[in-house]
């Protein structure tokens, strides 16, 4: 009896179990209905978040470190952002703007005089001085991680307390775009130098740091003797959450757990923005995906197959399939944000007939078959219509997908025959052309293996520039000759989008991403 | 038994060797450079070749084996190459939260499953065992990412009753320890089943019943301790896999576990973090192991008799789980 008791309680038990397991099943339909999704009221709900004083931001990765000068990575600078300032920051349009900075004048082709704001505190209470500036650009400098980015920067010295003579190598029209970087953070060189620890950071910024969970969440509260006086946060602290997974970060901004999603992927772009109690902010980015021809190759280093393949990629295609179609197609080597843009400098459109036409003036009437390498779900997906454009015009190509880590070192090393690369391309252009198409980053990043002296020697011209008006006319002729010769097939940029609660005020973005976070509030 | 354990424990010595020596080896054979990583695509081949000779890459691999074996032996497991954090400090953080993951979710499974087994054991064949095992081939078969999800959108997103990402309390250990759970209950639910149905028809079972014994005694007394060896080798197996291959769960439930931490190492190439993740798996692994030996003893006396040394031990086991048995 007891046994027949005992069977009949564990088949229970466990047609509870089946029966959520089919309920699970069931509900995946109900994601695409907006009303299951934004309804409820309960203490998980974003409805009633109005007046909460501590922002959640789910971000996808983790903090590398709180040092400034140790990490180079797009997800690290949000929490550097509030804990740090530098000499100069990016506005909404990536130009660059004072921020430590009081004045400054270039009084010689290599120096550059900078007058540092007075009474800014650090977090412990001491005051930021030139001192303070040349320590933090020293280390910078000595970085192994971001050091290539102030190689420029020949010394930096203290000329009183409130200022700096920064000397650079060469004339470099450049510096405040460089010194815009995340790991140019000035620090404290005292609480350093006393054997302050960068779990527990000390900066200047609108926020201080208050704990950390490794791979779990950073908080930062905020610093009420903030030197911005119009600055302040608006919040009482933000805490960046880690959420490897797109989908889960964009459930826990329907569920309330977090307050704004950056990385926020397009394939849930629909449902947020048909959503009440969700918004999508969204921006034209830097972050740039393109064909990369290597002009070794056999066939791509006769210039009229290069020219031809601009002809036949369908870019409106691969915006659609790749990312919902919520980016820009780009007929230029740089984004809008950069200096010197033109908008397309070779008059290319996507033209197929054309495209034969050229292969056929080339030789290669019949085609040819080659390998393009990509790696990642969203390259790939770019690979598999570059894939079916070339097929239009005879070109077989045959897709080989690697792994981020392999496909870098590979391509670096000029291995591939055609390969998918993005970029992260800076408004600055001496911090792209010479990097991507200089015949000195052949072997690292210039993975075209392309070398031009015309281009190389234009470069160097507009490095050294201090008319703006002139270095402009530079950029766009070095567009020019890029997109004549063809070497990388700009595809397309990815809008910039970050999701928010719809209650929440201050979200602003740059092609960056989110940026000026303490205005963020409820 | 002493000296068992000490054998036992000594035995980690040639497989931390062992593991970190295969491992080392196959990251330095693996394509990725992880200075270029570190620095980005857009770093000079100068400023890579720099890096490297700083980080001592540039050194056969063996030197660069041995210096690092030299440094384990004195305790220190190294910095990561992403983060020049201390990889021990970083690890211990994280092992605490794979391990409490791993426990719940075993905690879950043993106790639904082995009733759950025994109880279609005993029913073979019926209306109720063939949906048990019908479950149970759904729950092997579900992707547990998927059922994570599945658990977030019914419990977090339209119950809202837990959380869905995150580990600030014990909410939010209920669903990804669900999701885990169900998985290895179905494991666990197969091979009860199949063990228990051999040990009730043995000739003493029979015996027993024909004596009269009522069947609850016989199967939850009698039946059960032998049916258990191979039920209890398989939750081992199931929670050392459990401890390190939790990664896809670990990410839908942001959950700040080792595998993850292990699984972007090993995409950053971050040499001595994937190594510090090795070692203290290989440790929690091997103690898994003993720890299930020793409960063999406990089980089952006649085991006993396969190990030498401390007889006294033993006999206060056997006395334990004949006293267990009989209450």
């Amino acid at each position: 009896m007891k046994i027949k008791k005992l069977n009949k309680t564990l088949l229970l038990g466990f047609i509870i179990i089946i029966s959520f397991m089919f309920t699970a099943c069931g509900s995946t339909s109900s994601v695409k209905s907006d009303e299951v999704i934004t309804e409820g009221d309960s203490s998980l709900s974003t409805s009633g978040d109005t007046g909460k004083k501590d922002i959640c931001i789910a971000i996808s990765s983790d903090i590398i470190s709180m040092d400034p000068s140790a990490q180079n990575d797009t997800i690290t600078i949000y929490a550097l952002d509030m804990l740090y300032n530098k000499l100069f920051r990016y506005d909404e349009n990536l130009k660059p703007i004072p921020d430590l900075v009081d004045t400054y004048k270039q009084i010689s082709d290599l120096e550059w005089e900078i007058h540092i704001v007075q009474n800014v505190l650090f977090h412990d209470g001491t005051e930021l001085t030139a001192e303070d500036v040349k320590f933090s650009l020293d280390r910078a400098k000595e970085s192994k991680v971001v050091q290539h980015l102030f190689f420029q920067i020949d010394k930096v010295d203290v000329v009183d307390k409130y200022t700096v003579l920064i000397t650079t190598k060469v004339p470099y029209s450049a510096l405040p775009d460089a010194l815009c970087h995340p790991g140019s953070g000035i620090v404290s060189k005292a609480y350093v130098e006393n054997g302050g620890d960068f779990s527990n950071p000390v900066g200047t910024g609108p926020f201080k740091f208050k704990s950390r969970v490794l791979g779990d969440s950073l908080t930062v509260e905020r610093y009420d003797n903030y030197f911005k006086k119009d600055s302040i946060a608006k919040s009482d602290s933000i805490t960046l959450k880690v959420i490897p997974e797109a989908t889960s970060r964009t459930i826990a901004l329907e569920t309330g757990e977090v307050d704004v999603v950056t990385s926020f992927e397009t394939v849930d772009y629909a449902r947020v923005t048909a959503s009440d109690t969700m918004k999508v902010y969204k921006k034209n980015s830097i972050y740039g995906q393109n064909l990369c021809l290597n002009v070794n190759n056999k066939y791509l280093s006769n210039k009229l197959v290069r020219q031809a393949i601009q002809y036949a990629i369908d870019k409106d295609s691969i915006i659609e399939v790749a990312i919902n179609g919520l980016g820009i197609p780009s007929y230029t080597v740089v984004p809008q944000s950069t200096l010197g843009y033109i908008a397309n400098p070779c008059n290319y459109e996507y033209n197929p007939e054309k495209a034969k036409e050229l292969l056929a003036q080339a030789g290669y009437k019949d085609g040819f078959s080659i390998t393009l390498w990509t790696s990642g779900d969203e390259r790939n997906r770019i690979a598999q219509v570059v894939q079916a454009n070339l097929a239009e015009i005879g070109i077989k190509v045959q897709i080989e997908l690697f792994e981020w880590a392999a496909f870098i070192e590979t391509t670096g090393a000029g291995n591939h025959e055609m390969c998918i690369i993005s970029w992260n391309c800076s408004p600055e252009p001496d911090l792209v052309f010479p990097v991507l198409w200089g015949t000195g980053s052949i072997g690292g990043s210039n993975r075209s293996q392309y070398s031009n002296p015309e281009l190389d020697d234009l470069l160097q011209e507009a490095r050294v520039e201090l008319d703006h008006e002139k270095r402009i006319l530079m950029y766009q002729e070095a567009q020019r000759i890029l997109m004549e010769d063809s070497p990388w097939i700009p595809i397309y940029y990815v809008d910039q989008l970050v999701a928010a609660n719809s209650s929440l005020q201050g979200v602003e973005l740059n092609p960056k991403g989110l940026f000026n976070m303490e205005k963020l509030h409820y | 038994m002493h000296r068992y354990l000490l054998k036992r424990v000594l035995m980690l010595i040639p497989i931390i060797i062992g593991v970190t020596f295969i491992v080392f080896f196959i990251l330095s054979l693996t394509p990725g450079d992880p200075a270029a990583l570190i620095l980005g695509n857009g770093a000079t081949p100068e400023s890579i070749a720099e890096l490297r000779e700083k980080m001592g890459l540039n050194d056969p691999v063996i030197i660069q084996y041995l210096r690092y074996l030299g440094n384990l032996f004195t305790g220190d497991l190294g910095t990561s190459y992403k983060t020049g954090a201390s990889v021990f400090q970083e690890v211990i953080v994280r092992f605490p939260n794979t391990f409490i993951l791993a426990v719940s979710a075993m905690f879950i499974s043993v106790v639904f499953s082995i009733p759950l087994g025994v109880f279609s054991a005993v029913h073979p064949y019926s209306f109720a065992d063939s949906f048990a095992m019908v479950f149970a081939l759904i729950g092997i078969s579900i992707p547990t990412f998927w059922m994570g999800l599945m658990l977030i959108i019914i419990f977090s997103v339209n119950l809202k009753w837990f959380p869905s990402s995150g580990f600030e309390g014990i909410k939010n250990l209920v669903l990804p320890s669900i999701a885990l759970g169900l998985y290895t209950m179905a494991t666990i639910t197969r091979t009860t089943r199949s063990t228990m149905l051999e040990v009730i028809r043995q000739d003493y079972i029979r015996t027993a019943l024909a004596k009269g014994v009522k069947k609850r005694a016989v199967i939850w007394k009698h039946a059960i301790s032998n049916a258990l060896i191979p039920t209890v080798t398989v939750v081992g197996l199931e929670f050392g896999s459990l401890l390190g291959g939790a990664v896809v769960l670990e990410s839908v439930f942001a959950w700040p576990g080792i595998g993850r931490l292990m699984v972007n190492s090993i995409n950053s190439r971050d040499t001595p973090m994937v190594l510090g993740c090795i070692i203290i798996l290989a440790i929690s692994f091997t103690i898994v192991n003993l720890a299930v030996d020793i409960l063999y003893a406990y089980i089952d006396p006649r085991i006993k008799s396969q190990y030498s040394g401390n007889k006294k031990f033993f006999h206060l086991a056997a006395r334990k789980f004949q006293s267990k048995v009989h209450s």
